[in-house]
């Protein structure tokens, strides 16, 4: 193990933060849960870290009601919070029922009273269940610098594992996820509760007068390479969830994840699962959204 | 870095290291050994022995860095009992017989306390969900929900009957 940051910095100020994080560089580390630097420490992969950097102190843990249906989640807010704010909440817990999934899917609340919004997001990986429901949600991340905030899509931000796209003096302030009339959710397989997910989807939904789908996001993650994101994909606006359209859903994620292969599951398998998960997630949307499959 | 926390009812001052765990801390320096790891050779999150409670909510000590206790109200195991008494979770789980090796028992009781303490109520699911985080590869869980629920029952939760305990 030869993880040896020599110290930790937790600033007081913004400002302080922006110095600190300048003046470290590429050395230096932002943890926010810490779960995954803790995971990896003996990796080697995070041996160039020599300072780590914990925002904790500046009041980045709350979750608000934008008051126009959207969601404003500071970054350092612990997932168990979130999803107890969403739990208490029904129409929320509807619309943004995807991260309420996803954050139950993981394995105890150990883990959901350690793991924070923004540490998902920014280990940028299709691996974790949060990030990939924060896709579908069209998750925008708020980062603040010394210049000013500027507001990014999520999609952008996670640029590649452990390499979010974020400049070396600027840290995710906060999470917006914008308001939702419909239903979203999320699901995965899982070969046993200790791993990561085998795939995973999840989808946004908003439903016409008529029960159609009007809007959909689709975005699949798990043992992938990367992500992907399907706005508003044809196999879903202006259908119902009959099998048919169900076929079509299943085909559509089955073609467009690029899977890893290894000793969990082949990319054969992986593809399936894509098309499988892809397919359930959008029923139990469709059924938050206030829809009746036929 | 120097950091002062409370340890089971008790003041405790450490320097820590930015890399070492909570777990490292509590069981290199101050020796507690209801603490574990098991399937993990440094941080791995899978089994739950590890678990303490931090200010009341059951986490990962081989996951949390030892620095984020300064500050906060640590709990183990061994801050259970009070005056020589085991705490109510502890007697059940001695009576439920949900105790065979004895390595996830640590972490099963400290995610029953938070569980219960947070209101939990003696529903099966709601229970099996409060534990989710701890394996056990002995008992097949049966007899630890008993022991749980008993508890929960014994404490007045919501619940109607004394729990029956299996052979």
């Amino acid at each position: 193990m030869t993880f040896r940051p020599s110290r930790v910095i937790i600033p007081r100020s913004f400002d302080d933060a922006y110095l600190h994080l300048e003046s470290a560089g590429e050395s230096a580390a932002i943890i926010a849960g810490g779960t995954m630097l803790f995971r990896l420490r003996g990796t080697g992969l995070l041996d160039y870290i020599d300072t780590l950097v914990d925002l904790s102190g500046l009041g980045l843990s709350y979750v608000k009601d934008g008051g126009d249906g959207g969601l404003h989640v500071g970054s350092y807010t612990l997932l168990a919070d979130i999803y107890k704010w969403l739990s208490s909440r029904p129409g929320m817990a509807r619309a943004f029922g995807a991260l309420a999934d996803a954050v139950t899917s993981m394995p105890g609340w150990q883990i959901r009273n350690m793991v924070t919004i923004g540490g998902s997001a920014s280990i940028s990986m299709p691996q974790s269940d949060v990030a990939t429901s924060l896709l579908a949600l069209g998750a925008r991340v708020i980062l603040s610098g010394p210049s000013g905030d500027r507001s990014m899509d999520l999609r952008d931000y996670m640029a590649g594992p452990l390499s979010p796209a974020r400049k070396v003096n600027e840290f995710v302030r906060e999470l917006f996820i914008g308001s939702s009339e419909g239903g979203s959710a999320h699901e995965k397989f899982v070969v046993s509760d200790i791993d990561h997910p085998v795939a995973s989807a999840s989808v946004t939904l908003a439903l016409a007068e008529d029960g159609a789908i009007r809007s959909a996001r689709l975005a699949l993650g798990g043992g992938l390479r990367r992500n992907v994101v399907l706005d508003s994909p044809r196999e879903l606006v202006g259908r119902m969830p009959e099998p048919g359209t169900l076929e079509e859903v299943y085909s559509l994620a089955r073609d467009s994840v690029d899977p890893l292969e290894d000793h969990v599951a082949t990319a054969e398998y992986r593809r399936h699962l894509a098309g499988v998960m892809a397919r359930r997630s959008v029923l139990r949307a469709y059924a938050r959204a206030g829809g009746s499959a036929r | 870095m120097r950091i002062k926390f409370e340890l089971n009812g008790s003041t405790a001052e450490v320097e820590v290291e930015p890399w070492e765990s909570l777990f490292d801390v509590l069981r290199g320096k101050f020796g507690i050994k209801s603490v574990k790891t098991a399937l993990c050779e440094n941080s791995c999150s899978a089994c739950g022995a590890c678990t303490v409670l931090m200010d009341g909510r059951p986490i990962y000590s081989v996951m949390t860095p030892a620095y984020r206790a300064n500050g906060h109200r640590i709990t183990t195991l061994e801050g259970l009992s009070t005056k020589g008494h085991l705490d109510p979770l502890q007697e059940a789980f001695l009576e439920a017989g949900a105790v065979q090796c004895g390595f996830c028992t640590s972490g099963m009781i400290l995610s029953a306390k938070a569980f219960l303490e947070g209101g939990g109520s003696p529903d099966e699911r709601e229970i099996k969900e409060a534990i989710r985080g701890n394996l056990c590869r002995c008992t097949g869980y049966v007899k630890i929900v008993d022991a749980i629920r008993m508890a929960a029952v014994r404490a007045g939760k919501e619940g109607k009957e004394e729990v029956e305990v299996g052979p």
